[in-house]
Protein backbone atom coordinates (compact mmCIF):
# COMPACT_ATOMS: atom_id res chain seq x y z
CA UNK A 1 0.00 0.00 0.00
CA UNK A 2 1.28 3.30 -0.83
CA UNK A 3 0.82 6.78 1.07
CA UNK A 4 -1.57 7.78 -1.49
CA UNK A 5 -3.45 4.62 -0.91
CA UNK A 6 -3.05 5.35 2.59
CA UNK A 7 -4.48 9.21 1.99
CA UNK A 8 -7.35 8.18 0.34
CA UNK A 9 -8.60 5.98 2.93
CA UNK A 10 -7.70 8.03 5.87
CA UNK A 11 -10.39 10.33 7.28
CA UNK A 12 -10.12 14.21 6.57
CA UNK A 13 -10.84 16.55 9.63
CA UNK A 14 -11.92 20.59 10.05
CA UNK A 15 -12.70 22.29 12.88
CA UNK A 16 -15.57 22.40 14.96
CA UNK A 17 -18.07 25.29 14.50
CA UNK A 18 -18.12 25.87 18.48
CA UNK A 19 -14.52 26.52 19.17
CA UNK A 20 -12.53 29.58 19.23
CA UNK A 21 -8.66 30.07 19.37
CA UNK A 22 -5.63 32.09 19.68
CA UNK A 23 -1.67 31.79 19.30
CA UNK A 24 -0.73 32.54 22.62
CA UNK A 25 3.51 32.44 22.50
CA UNK A 26 4.67 29.18 21.91
CA UNK A 27 1.19 27.96 22.08
CA UNK A 28 -2.24 27.95 21.05
CA UNK A 29 -5.53 27.74 22.82
CA UNK A 30 -8.70 26.01 22.10
CA UNK A 31 -11.89 27.22 23.58
CA UNK A 32 -14.54 25.06 23.37
CA UNK A 33 -17.47 27.36 23.80
CA UNK A 34 -20.07 24.65 24.74
CA UNK A 35 -18.19 22.52 26.91
CA UNK A 36 -16.75 26.28 28.43
CA UNK A 37 -13.51 23.61 28.41
CA UNK A 38 -9.70 25.32 27.22
CA UNK A 39 -7.01 23.35 25.91
CA UNK A 40 -3.13 24.27 25.30
CA UNK A 41 -1.87 23.05 21.88
CA UNK A 42 2.19 22.97 22.00
CA UNK A 43 4.20 24.55 18.89
CA UNK A 44 3.57 21.29 16.64
CA UNK A 45 -0.08 21.06 17.48
CA UNK A 46 -0.73 24.80 16.91
CA UNK A 47 0.64 24.54 13.59
CA UNK A 48 -1.33 21.55 12.24
CA UNK A 49 -4.83 23.28 14.11
CA UNK A 50 -3.66 26.39 11.91
CA UNK A 51 -3.64 24.33 8.50
CA UNK A 52 -6.79 22.80 9.26
CA UNK A 53 -8.60 26.75 9.98
CA UNK A 54 -7.34 28.12 7.35
CA UNK A 55 -8.86 25.95 4.81
CA UNK A 56 -11.53 26.71 2.91
CA UNK A 57 -14.81 26.12 3.93
CA UNK A 58 -15.68 22.40 3.07
CA UNK A 59 -12.13 20.73 3.03
CA UNK A 60 -10.54 18.91 5.35
CA UNK A 61 -7.22 17.92 6.03
CA UNK A 62 -5.54 14.25 5.39
CA UNK A 63 -2.65 12.72 6.56
CA UNK A 64 0.27 10.76 4.87
CA UNK A 65 0.37 7.06 7.02
CA UNK A 66 3.94 8.64 8.09
CA UNK A 67 2.41 11.04 9.65
CA UNK A 68 1.28 8.67 12.68
CA UNK A 69 1.88 11.38 15.38
CA UNK A 70 -0.15 13.90 13.29
CA UNK A 71 -2.62 11.49 12.90
CA UNK A 72 -2.75 10.61 16.64
CA UNK A 73 -3.17 14.35 17.82
CA UNK A 74 -5.98 14.85 15.31
CA UNK A 75 -7.82 11.58 16.71
CA UNK A 76 -6.99 13.43 20.06
CA UNK A 77 -8.81 16.44 18.49
CA UNK A 78 -11.75 14.87 17.22
CA UNK A 79 -12.62 12.83 20.81
CA UNK A 80 -12.36 16.24 22.03
CA UNK A 81 -14.77 17.14 20.01
CA UNK A 82 -12.73 19.97 18.72
CA UNK A 83 -12.62 18.79 15.08
CA UNK A 84 -14.73 16.40 13.23
CA UNK A 85 -14.40 14.25 10.32
CA UNK A 86 -15.86 15.37 6.57
CA UNK A 87 -16.97 12.82 4.23
CA UNK A 88 -17.09 15.43 1.25
CA UNK A 89 -15.51 18.31 -0.11
CA UNK A 90 -11.35 18.90 -1.22
CA UNK A 91 -9.13 16.30 -1.28
CA UNK A 92 -6.86 16.43 1.24
CA UNK A 93 -2.99 17.46 1.72
CA UNK A 94 -0.33 14.70 2.20
CA UNK A 95 2.08 17.73 2.46
CA UNK A 96 4.37 16.69 5.44
CA UNK A 97 2.75 19.56 7.59
CA UNK A 98 4.66 19.05 10.69
CA UNK A 99 8.32 18.92 8.70
CA UNK A 100 10.45 21.02 11.14
CA UNK A 101 9.06 20.47 14.29
CA UNK A 102 11.28 18.61 16.50
CA UNK A 103 8.07 17.69 19.11
CA UNK A 104 5.25 15.58 18.68
CA UNK A 105 1.50 17.83 18.53
CA UNK A 106 0.32 17.63 21.83
CA UNK A 107 -2.52 18.56 23.39
CA UNK A 108 -0.29 20.00 26.83
CA UNK A 109 -3.04 21.00 28.73
CA UNK A 110 -6.72 21.48 29.31
CA UNK A 111 -9.17 23.70 32.18
CA UNK A 112 -12.75 23.87 32.66
CA UNK A 113 -13.79 27.71 32.33
CA UNK A 114 -15.49 28.90 34.98
CA UNK A 115 -18.69 31.83 35.56
CA UNK A 116 -16.56 32.92 38.93
CA UNK A 117 -12.92 32.40 37.83
CA UNK A 118 -10.59 31.59 40.59
CA UNK A 119 -13.14 33.35 42.60
CA UNK A 120 -15.33 30.88 43.99
CA UNK A 121 -13.32 30.86 47.30
CA UNK A 122 -14.13 29.58 51.10
CA UNK A 123 -15.21 32.78 52.11
CA UNK A 124 -18.49 33.57 53.49
CA UNK A 125 -21.81 35.12 51.48
CA UNK A 126 -20.93 38.26 52.16
CA UNK A 127 -18.18 38.51 54.21
CA UNK A 128 -16.36 41.13 52.28
CA UNK A 129 -17.91 43.75 54.06
CA UNK A 130 -18.23 47.25 53.15
CA UNK A 131 -16.18 48.95 50.44
CA UNK A 132 -14.11 51.98 50.67
CA UNK A 133 -11.55 50.40 53.42
CA UNK A 134 -8.19 51.75 51.31
CA UNK A 135 -7.73 55.19 52.16
CA UNK A 136 -9.77 57.43 49.35
CA UNK A 137 -6.45 59.87 48.87
CA UNK A 138 -3.43 57.91 47.66
CA UNK B 1 -37.65 54.47 39.62
CA UNK B 2 -38.45 51.18 38.52
CA UNK B 3 -42.09 49.25 38.31
CA UNK B 4 -42.97 47.38 41.15
CA UNK B 5 -44.69 43.90 38.68
CA UNK B 6 -42.84 42.51 36.23
CA UNK B 7 -45.03 39.96 34.65
CA UNK B 8 -42.59 37.88 33.08
CA UNK B 9 -40.72 36.88 35.95
CA UNK B 10 -41.75 33.90 37.77
CA UNK B 11 -40.62 34.35 41.44
CA UNK B 12 -41.96 32.58 44.81
CA UNK B 13 -40.49 33.90 47.94
CA UNK B 14 -38.39 31.33 49.50
CA UNK B 15 -39.69 32.38 53.23
CA UNK B 16 -42.50 34.18 53.95
CA UNK B 17 -41.92 38.29 54.01
CA UNK B 18 -40.14 39.42 57.37
CA UNK B 19 -43.79 40.88 59.05
CA UNK B 20 -41.39 43.20 61.17
CA UNK B 21 -40.38 45.51 57.92
CA UNK B 22 -43.86 45.98 55.99
CA UNK B 23 -43.39 47.68 52.35
CA UNK B 24 -42.49 50.92 52.15
CA UNK B 25 -42.09 53.16 49.05
CA UNK B 26 -39.67 51.76 46.65
CA UNK B 27 -36.35 54.07 46.74
CA UNK B 28 -32.98 53.45 44.59
CA UNK B 29 -29.41 53.92 44.67
CA UNK B 30 -26.95 54.37 41.74
CA UNK B 31 -23.49 52.23 41.98
CA UNK B 32 -20.40 52.46 39.43
CA UNK B 33 -18.84 49.27 38.60
CA UNK B 34 -16.30 50.10 35.99
CA UNK B 35 -18.39 53.07 34.33
CA UNK B 36 -21.34 51.04 34.26
CA UNK B 37 -23.37 52.61 36.35
CA UNK B 38 -26.36 49.73 37.80
CA UNK B 39 -29.14 51.11 39.52
CA UNK B 40 -30.57 49.59 42.59
CA UNK B 41 -34.34 49.74 44.33
CA UNK B 42 -35.87 48.50 46.87
CA UNK B 43 -39.25 48.88 49.54
CA UNK B 44 -36.72 48.04 52.22
CA UNK B 45 -34.83 50.73 53.58
CA UNK B 46 -33.03 48.86 55.33
CA UNK B 47 -31.42 46.83 52.66
CA UNK B 48 -30.69 49.85 50.61
CA UNK B 49 -29.37 51.32 54.22
CA UNK B 50 -26.58 47.91 54.21
CA UNK B 51 -26.42 47.79 50.61
CA UNK B 52 -25.22 51.50 50.42
CA UNK B 53 -22.57 50.88 53.27
CA UNK B 54 -21.44 47.78 50.83
CA UNK B 55 -20.53 49.79 47.75
CA UNK B 56 -19.81 52.99 49.33
CA UNK B 57 -17.09 55.17 47.79
CA UNK B 58 -18.48 53.84 43.78
CA UNK B 59 -22.14 55.86 44.29
CA UNK B 60 -22.87 57.28 41.08
CA UNK B 61 -25.06 59.56 39.09
CA UNK B 62 -24.57 58.26 35.92
CA UNK B 63 -27.63 56.50 33.64
CA UNK B 64 -27.74 53.51 34.58
CA UNK B 65 -26.74 50.35 32.06
CA UNK B 66 -29.15 48.04 34.23
CA UNK B 67 -31.85 48.33 37.02
CA UNK B 68 -31.92 45.54 39.47
CA UNK B 69 -35.22 45.76 41.96
CA UNK B 70 -34.56 43.43 45.01
CA UNK B 71 -37.62 42.04 47.17
CA UNK B 72 -36.81 41.22 50.72
CA UNK B 73 -38.37 38.09 50.99
CA UNK B 74 -36.11 36.44 53.89
CA UNK B 75 -34.59 37.97 57.22
CA UNK B 76 -31.52 38.22 57.32
CA UNK B 77 -30.86 35.53 59.96
CA UNK B 78 -31.75 33.55 56.62
CA UNK B 79 -28.11 33.34 56.10
CA UNK B 80 -26.41 30.42 54.35
CA UNK B 81 -23.89 28.73 55.91
CA UNK B 82 -20.16 28.22 53.54
CA UNK B 83 -18.82 29.23 50.46
CA UNK B 84 -21.18 30.80 48.03
CA UNK B 85 -20.11 28.67 44.91
CA UNK B 86 -21.15 29.19 41.57
CA UNK B 87 -25.36 29.93 40.69
CA UNK B 88 -27.77 27.53 38.91
CA UNK B 89 -30.28 27.69 36.51
CA UNK B 90 -33.70 27.67 37.34
CA UNK B 91 -35.06 27.73 33.56
CA UNK B 92 -33.68 26.52 30.12
CA UNK B 93 -31.47 28.99 28.91
CA UNK B 94 -33.40 32.21 26.87
CA UNK B 95 -32.18 34.81 25.12
CA UNK B 96 -30.41 37.94 26.82
CA UNK B 97 -32.06 36.04 29.64
CA UNK B 98 -30.87 34.82 33.35
CA UNK B 99 -33.30 32.67 35.70
CA UNK B 100 -30.65 31.73 38.62
CA UNK B 101 -30.84 30.72 42.00
CA UNK B 102 -27.39 30.80 44.90
CA UNK B 103 -28.37 30.27 48.52
CA UNK B 104 -31.66 31.24 49.40
CA UNK B 105 -31.95 33.84 46.70
CA UNK B 106 -33.62 33.98 42.88
CA UNK B 107 -32.73 36.43 40.74
CA UNK B 108 -34.27 36.88 36.43
CA UNK B 109 -32.32 38.86 34.71
CA UNK B 110 -33.77 40.26 31.06
CA UNK B 111 -30.53 41.81 29.66
CA UNK B 112 -32.54 43.33 26.49
CA UNK B 113 -34.92 45.13 29.06
CA UNK B 114 -31.53 45.66 31.07
CA UNK B 115 -33.72 45.04 34.17
CA UNK B 116 -33.56 41.93 37.01
CA UNK B 117 -35.45 41.27 39.98
CA UNK B 118 -33.54 39.73 43.13
CA UNK B 119 -35.64 37.95 45.90
CA UNK B 120 -33.65 37.06 48.83
CA UNK B 121 -32.67 37.70 52.68
CA UNK B 122 -32.34 40.95 53.92
CA UNK B 123 -28.45 40.91 53.44
CA UNK B 124 -26.16 42.06 49.98
CA UNK B 125 -24.52 38.59 49.84
CA UNK B 126 -27.40 38.20 46.83
CA UNK B 127 -26.21 41.66 44.72
CA UNK B 128 -22.57 40.39 44.99
CA UNK B 129 -23.23 36.83 43.70
CA UNK B 130 -25.70 38.55 40.77
CA UNK B 131 -22.79 41.18 39.97
CA UNK B 132 -20.10 39.05 39.53
CA UNK B 133 -22.35 36.97 37.32
CA UNK B 134 -23.65 40.10 35.45
CA UNK B 135 -20.93 42.28 34.85
CA UNK B 136 -19.24 40.11 32.29
CA UNK B 137 -22.27 40.27 30.27
CA UNK B 138 -22.00 44.05 30.66
CA UNK B 139 -18.95 45.06 30.16
CA UNK B 140 -18.08 43.86 26.63
CA UNK B 141 -14.71 45.28 25.91
CA UNK B 142 -13.45 43.92 29.01
CA UNK B 143 -12.36 41.27 31.49
CA UNK B 144 -13.64 40.36 34.91
CA UNK B 145 -10.03 39.07 36.47
CA UNK B 146 -10.25 37.44 40.03
CA UNK B 147 -7.53 40.22 40.89
CA UNK B 148 -6.39 42.70 43.58
CA UNK B 149 -5.19 46.33 41.78
CA UNK B 150 -2.49 48.45 43.11
CA UNK B 151 -0.94 51.66 41.80
CA UNK B 152 2.17 53.64 42.10
CA UNK B 153 0.23 56.69 40.94
CA UNK B 154 0.51 56.74 37.42
CA UNK B 155 -0.15 52.92 36.19
CA UNK B 156 -2.05 49.88 38.13
CA UNK B 157 -0.64 46.40 38.21
CA UNK B 158 -3.27 43.94 38.80
CA UNK B 159 -1.94 40.93 41.39
CA UNK B 160 -4.02 37.76 40.80
CA UNK B 161 -3.80 34.45 41.87
CA UNK B 162 -6.22 31.46 43.39
CA UNK B 163 -8.04 32.03 47.20
CA UNK B 164 -5.08 32.44 49.27
CA UNK B 165 -2.33 33.26 47.13
CA UNK B 166 -1.33 36.74 49.06
CA UNK B 167 -4.21 39.08 47.16
CA UNK B 168 -5.79 40.42 50.54
CA UNK B 169 -2.15 39.93 52.51
CA UNK B 170 -0.73 42.39 49.27
CA UNK B 171 -3.33 44.69 49.14
CA UNK B 172 -3.70 45.19 53.07
CA UNK B 173 0.07 45.81 53.09
CA UNK B 174 -0.06 48.88 50.40
CA UNK B 175 -3.01 49.94 51.37
CA UNK B 176 -2.24 53.41 50.33
CA UNK B 177 -1.91 52.30 46.81
CA UNK B 178 -4.63 49.84 46.60
CA UNK B 179 -7.66 50.22 44.39
CA UNK B 180 -9.37 46.61 45.08
CA UNK B 181 -8.02 43.37 46.40
CA UNK B 182 -10.67 40.46 44.98
CA UNK B 183 -12.03 42.04 41.55
CA UNK B 184 -10.87 44.54 38.87
CA UNK B 185 -12.03 45.03 34.98
CA UNK B 186 -9.30 44.74 32.67
CA UNK B 187 -10.45 47.13 29.50
CA UNK B 188 -8.84 46.90 26.19
CA UNK B 189 -9.62 50.75 24.38
CA UNK B 190 -8.03 52.67 21.73
CA UNK B 191 -5.09 53.79 24.01
CA UNK B 192 -4.10 50.38 25.78
CA UNK B 193 -5.41 48.59 28.42
CA UNK B 194 -7.19 49.77 31.41
CA UNK B 195 -7.52 48.40 34.74
CA UNK B 196 -10.32 49.65 36.73
CA UNK B 197 -11.25 48.51 40.62
CA UNK B 198 -14.41 46.74 41.23
CA UNK B 199 -16.50 47.39 44.30
CA UNK B 200 -15.09 43.82 46.02
CA UNK B 201 -13.94 43.38 48.85
CA UNK B 202 -11.68 45.95 49.86
CA UNK B 203 -12.28 49.07 47.36
CA UNK B 204 -11.99 52.20 46.39
CA UNK B 205 -12.72 53.48 43.03
CA UNK B 206 -9.43 53.58 40.75
CA UNK B 207 -8.29 53.23 36.70
CA UNK B 208 -4.83 53.47 35.92
CA UNK B 209 -3.17 52.06 32.44
CA UNK B 210 -2.26 48.53 33.21
CA UNK B 211 1.20 48.23 33.97
CA UNK B 212 1.68 44.31 33.97
CA UNK B 213 0.16 41.25 35.68
CA UNK B 214 1.63 39.69 39.11
CA UNK B 215 0.94 35.92 39.47
CA UNK B 216 1.16 35.40 43.54
CA UNK B 217 2.47 33.16 45.81
CA UNK B 218 3.40 33.49 49.05
CA UNK B 219 7.20 32.80 50.00
CA UNK B 220 10.01 34.31 52.48
CA UNK B 221 11.28 36.41 49.98
CA UNK B 222 10.44 38.63 47.09
CA UNK B 223 11.06 37.06 44.07
CA UNK B 224 9.86 38.05 40.62
CA UNK B 225 10.31 35.95 37.63
CA UNK B 226 9.12 36.85 33.92
CA UNK B 227 6.17 34.28 32.42
CA UNK B 228 6.31 32.87 29.18
CA UNK B 229 3.36 34.19 27.46
CA UNK B 230 1.97 30.66 26.70
CA UNK B 231 2.24 29.71 30.69
CA UNK B 232 1.23 33.51 31.38
CA UNK B 233 -1.98 32.59 29.51
CA UNK B 234 -2.83 28.97 31.15
CA UNK B 235 -2.44 30.73 34.38
CA UNK B 236 -4.31 33.70 33.57
CA UNK B 237 -7.42 31.17 32.52
CA UNK B 238 -8.36 30.08 35.84
CA UNK B 239 -8.57 33.59 37.45
CA UNK B 240 -11.28 35.29 34.56
CA UNK B 241 -15.02 35.82 35.60
CA UNK B 242 -16.28 34.11 31.71
CA UNK B 243 -19.89 34.83 30.85
CA UNK B 244 -20.47 31.09 30.32
CA UNK B 245 -24.06 31.07 30.01
CA UNK B 246 -24.13 32.63 26.56
CA UNK B 247 -21.71 31.34 23.63
CA UNK B 248 -21.12 34.74 21.81
CA UNK B 249 -20.16 36.44 24.94
CA UNK B 250 -17.49 34.02 25.46
CA UNK B 251 -16.09 33.72 22.50
CA UNK B 252 -15.88 38.07 22.40
CA UNK B 253 -14.66 37.85 26.34
CA UNK B 254 -11.73 35.17 24.51
CA UNK B 255 -10.97 37.60 21.89
CA UNK B 256 -10.13 39.65 24.67
CA UNK B 257 -8.28 37.56 26.39
CA UNK B 258 -6.15 37.16 23.87
CA UNK B 259 -5.19 40.50 23.36
CA UNK B 260 -4.21 41.02 26.87
CA UNK B 261 -2.24 37.98 26.95
CA UNK B 262 -0.57 39.41 23.88
CA UNK B 263 0.00 42.33 25.34
CA UNK B 264 0.63 42.69 28.96
CA UNK B 265 3.74 40.96 30.59
CA UNK B 266 3.27 39.11 33.20
CA UNK B 267 5.59 38.07 36.09
CA UNK B 268 5.09 35.22 39.20
CA UNK B 269 5.57 37.14 42.36
CA UNK B 270 6.94 35.12 45.31
CA UNK B 271 6.63 37.74 47.98
CA UNK B 272 7.24 38.15 52.03
CA UNK B 273 4.95 39.57 54.00
CA UNK B 274 6.35 42.92 53.96
CA UNK B 275 5.83 46.41 53.12
CA UNK B 276 9.22 46.58 50.78
CA UNK B 277 7.42 44.30 48.15
CA UNK B 278 6.51 47.38 46.66
CA UNK B 279 10.13 48.17 45.31
CA UNK B 280 10.20 44.70 43.59
CA UNK B 281 6.36 44.70 42.27
CA UNK B 282 6.67 48.25 40.96
CA UNK B 283 10.12 47.64 39.31
CA UNK B 284 10.54 48.46 35.60
CA UNK B 285 8.46 46.15 33.37
CA UNK B 286 11.34 45.29 31.63
CA UNK B 287 12.84 43.50 34.47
Amino acid sequence: MTDNDSEANSPRFRRASHVAWRKIGNETVVLDLRAKRAFGLNEAGGALWHALVELPEGAGVALASSERDAQAFLAELASLGLIEAVSDGMPGSSTPLLAGFRCSPKVTWSDEIRAFGGSVCGKTPGGGGGCSSFPQTA
Amino acid sequence: MMSTANPDVDLRPLVQRDARCPASSVVSRRFDFANVAVEFSSSDSRWLAQLSRRYAGFETLARPALSIRYDVVAPASAFPVGPLGELHSTKAPRARRLDLAGPLFTVSADLTKATAVIAGPRHTYPVDAVMRELLPLLTSDGLVFHTALVSDGTRAWACSGPSGSGKSTLAALLAERAFCDELALLRVGPHGIEACSLPFWKARPGRAPLAGIHMLRHGREHRRTRLAPEKAAQLLLAQVLWPTRFPEALARAFATFGTIAERVPVWELEFAPRPDVAAVLFAEVSS
